[in-house]
């Protein structure tokens, strides 16, 4: 008799509550896009003073 | 049964008002970068619990607290201090004393608005670690920290500068984070904001 194929099934709906997994990711997004904003700020504040300088 | 956590937590004993609110914020941020856990009332919301049974709750769960007898002055409006914070106060200094083994090694630190102002009024704890804030929320970062650094003897504790400017860049990150969370930042419960500060302290060291 053939094997039956086991069919992995999506994790279980959780309506619209976010699962912690889905929190940690958001929090990182948040540092993410505070640190890029930062990083362009610093970068555009270089750009100046060198500009400045010439 | 004491909780496993029990060498971890710290008893916040101090005032929930709305004046009070960026001194608590602070205070329960601090306590959780110093890689202790924020206990207080605020966190059980089971109402067919007597209140004063949950204070007893948490006071035997937490080797530490923090007690603030700041209020504890004549309200306008009724005439009458506020005595909530000295009467948990001195439950918890009654486990310490009383208590099993565990319970004797709990700790305190007092906080008071101004230095000496405690000995015109509760001047038996005189001996105890009281410190003033002056309503400073830096202040009250600086002070926690360092007690945490000597009571708890940790040596992986961050330094007060560091402490207060990731403060500082966690309320910036604040209202973006509960957004994500699908939470409100102008609603955020005791329990949820826990929650966030371990997730964000936790993704801010791991980056």
């Amino acid at each position: 008799m053939a094997r039956e194929r086991t069919v992995k099934l999506p994790p279980r709906k959780r309506g619209g509550k976010l699962t912690v997994r889905q929190i940690e990711r958001a929090v990182k997004k948040v540092i993410r896009e505070r640190l890029e904003r930062e990083a362009k700020e610093a970068a555009g504040q270089a750009d100046a003073t060198l500009a400045k300088e010439k | 049964m004491r909780s496993v956590h029990y060498t971890d937590n710290v008893f916040i004993n101090c005032p929930f008002d709305a004046a009070y609110k960026p001194l608590f914020d602070a205070m329960v941020f601090t306590v959780h970068d110093c890689g202790f856990i924020a206990r207080c009332a605020l966190e059980e919301e089971d109402a067919s619990q007597v209140r004063i049974d949950k204070i007893y709750t948490i006071i035997a769960d937490c080797r530490y607290g923090i007690h603030d007898i700041s209020r504890t002055e004549l309200d306008e409006n009724s005439g009458f201090p506020r005595f909530n914070m000295p009467l948990e106060f001195g439950v918890f200094l009654g486990a310490k004393k009383f208590g099993v083994a565990e319970q004797k090694r709990k700790k305190s630190l007092v906080l008071d608005k101004d230095p000496y102002r405690y000995q015109q009024f509760i001047s038996d704890i005189a001996g105890q670690d009281i410190q003033a804030h002056h309503n400073g929320v830096e202040t009250i970062v600086r002070v926690v920290r360092n007690w945490r650094r000597t009571a708890s003897g940790r040596q992986t504790i961050p330094g007060g500068n560091i402490i207060w400017e990731r403060y500082q860049t966690f309320l910036r990150d604040l209202p973006q984070t509960t957004e994500e969370c699908q939470l409100d930042v102008e609603d955020l419960i005791f329990n949820d904001y826990i929650f966030v500060i371990g997730k964000w302290l936790m993704a801010e060291r791991g980056r």
